[in-house]
């Protein structure tokens, strides 16, 4: 493998740095989601980070070009998830997520925009484990609500419901953020970065 | 009393909070873990956390039992059953969480990732990742005064108002300022040895205290008890 292609020390601080960016954007955008929909808005935190985090992303593709930056950054916020304790299980989807999205671009070289912009809908779906885990296990909710006294079949009706249709919303309303944000992404970095010179 | 946990014993914590919370037992195994786990608090003087905490379980606790039965419209019951029965079951994971990052210095985490030879992309990575926190809040205030200098409009308004632009204002600054203090720190960091082969040492030395221990022992026991059918 040539020398340039292996992740080397400064590479990790960049990565390093972009990734504290990114997890703090996912967090604001988590939270604004929460704010401002009214109602079960959890799930639909994924899309606004989607649209939030282009920029950062497409930065830090165009400064690290190398196979595993994309890894890296994608599992570290599984591994916060898992060392914060609050969803152990969204480990496995960041990371295969990030893994298929470096993947993605490598096969593209990082550099064609159409393949980024791919890559990058891919790598969104690393914000999503915290919801399958919610979504898709409410097993536990239904047992405790039976114990306080429902109709066992109502109790199903109303929440099979809900997170059917709510799932497959946040994951159509995730893809098309993803690629307004990946767009935004790579127009901010011909803006202002290559303009700057600092890619 | 001054003492805190050493690393080793909060990722077995973290075990025992997931394991708690896979279970799924009775009701009484997680208010035994979640008193185990919150004592702590108290013992080391951190009334902030320790009855912010109980609070925050109790009031979930309470909601569980008396206010949900009482409900019966599918909005306010979602999201209600959301907050009071699927974040209580996260509690203990959470009150694990603050021990882990509010009240063990990073240099306790790498002295541990050295210890057990985790490879050096993970090392370097988690370092610079929890440093760069504190500089990110400045350089966010930095740029909020710039705008108001500038005459820029912010705030909440100006996010209903024009959200890509205020949002770009916002963004590009930090960025721009992430991708300097990468240069800066990897200078720094290059030239303290980072990239030197051979080992390297570590300030602090990890040490296992009889608290840690006890520890260990008693927040197994309820794990131990609810499989051997006694909750």
């Amino acid at each position: 493998m040539n020398r340039n292609k292996i992740i080397h020390i400064p590479d990790l601080i960049s990565i390093g740095i972009y990734s504290a960016l990114y997890f703090i954007l996912v967090g604001v955008a988590e939270m604004l989601v929460v704010v401002i929909v009214p109602g079960y808005s959890y799930s639909y935190s994924p899309a606004m980070s989607a649209l939030m985090t282009g920029a950062v992303f497409m930065l830090m593709v165009a400064k690290v070009p190398k196979f595993g930056a994309i890894t890296i950054m994608g599992s570290v916020l599984g591994l916060f998830f898992f060392l914060s304790g609050l969803f152990p299980f969204a480990l496995v989807p960041s990371v295969v997520a990030a893994v298929l999205a470096d993947v993605v671009a490598y096969i593209f070289k990082y550099k064609s925009k159409i393949g980024l912009l791919l890559s990058y809908v891919i790598f969104s779906f690393n914000t999503t484990g915290p919801i399958i885990q919610l979504l898709f296990s409410p097993d536990s909710y239904v047992a405790n609500l039976k114990e306080r006294g429902k109709d066992a079949s109502y109790i199903q009706n109303v929440f099979e419901s809900i997170s059917n249709y709510t799932g497959a919303l946040a994951f159509v309303s995730l893809i098309i953020a993803a690629i307004i944000g990946g767009l935004f992404g790579q127009k901010m970095l011909k803006k202002h970065f290559i303009k700057a010179g600092i890619v | 009393m001054k003492w805190r946990f050493d690393p080793r014993t909060i990722l077995y914590l973290l075990i025992i909070s997931q394991l708690v919370l896979f279970l799924d037992g009775s009701i009484l195994m997680e208010i035994i873990t979640v008193i185990i786990l919150i004592i702590p608090f108290f013992l080391t003087r951190q009334l902030y956390w320790g009855i912010g905490i109980s609070m925050i379980y109790i009031l979930q606790l309470l909601a569980t039992f008396f206010l949900l039965p009482k409900i019966t419209s599918p909005i306010l019951l979602y999201p209600l059953s959301m907050v009071s029965n699927g974040f209580r079951e996260l509690i203990p994971g959470m009150i694990v969480g603050i021990y882990a990052i509010k009240f063990t210095s990073l240099g306790e985490w790498i002295s541990l990732f050295k210890k057990w030879h985790f490879p050096k992309f993970f090392t370097i990575t988690f370092a610079v990742f929890f440093r760069f926190f504190p500089t990110i809040q400045q350089d966010y205030q930095q740029i909020r005064n710039a705008m108001a200098f500038r005459g820029i409009e912010r705030g909440v308004l100006s996010f209903i108002k024009q959200p890509r632009q205020t949002f770009e204002f916002i963004l590009i600054p930090l960025l721009m300022n992430a991708s300097q203090v990468a240069q800066d720190l990897t200078i720094a960091a290059l030239t303290k040895g980072l990239s030197m082969p051979g080992k390297q040492t570590s300030l602090i030395q990890l040490q296992m205290t009889k608290f840690d221990y006890i520890y260990l022992t008693a927040s197994t026991l309820p794990l131990i008890f609810t499989l051997g059918g006694f909750l």
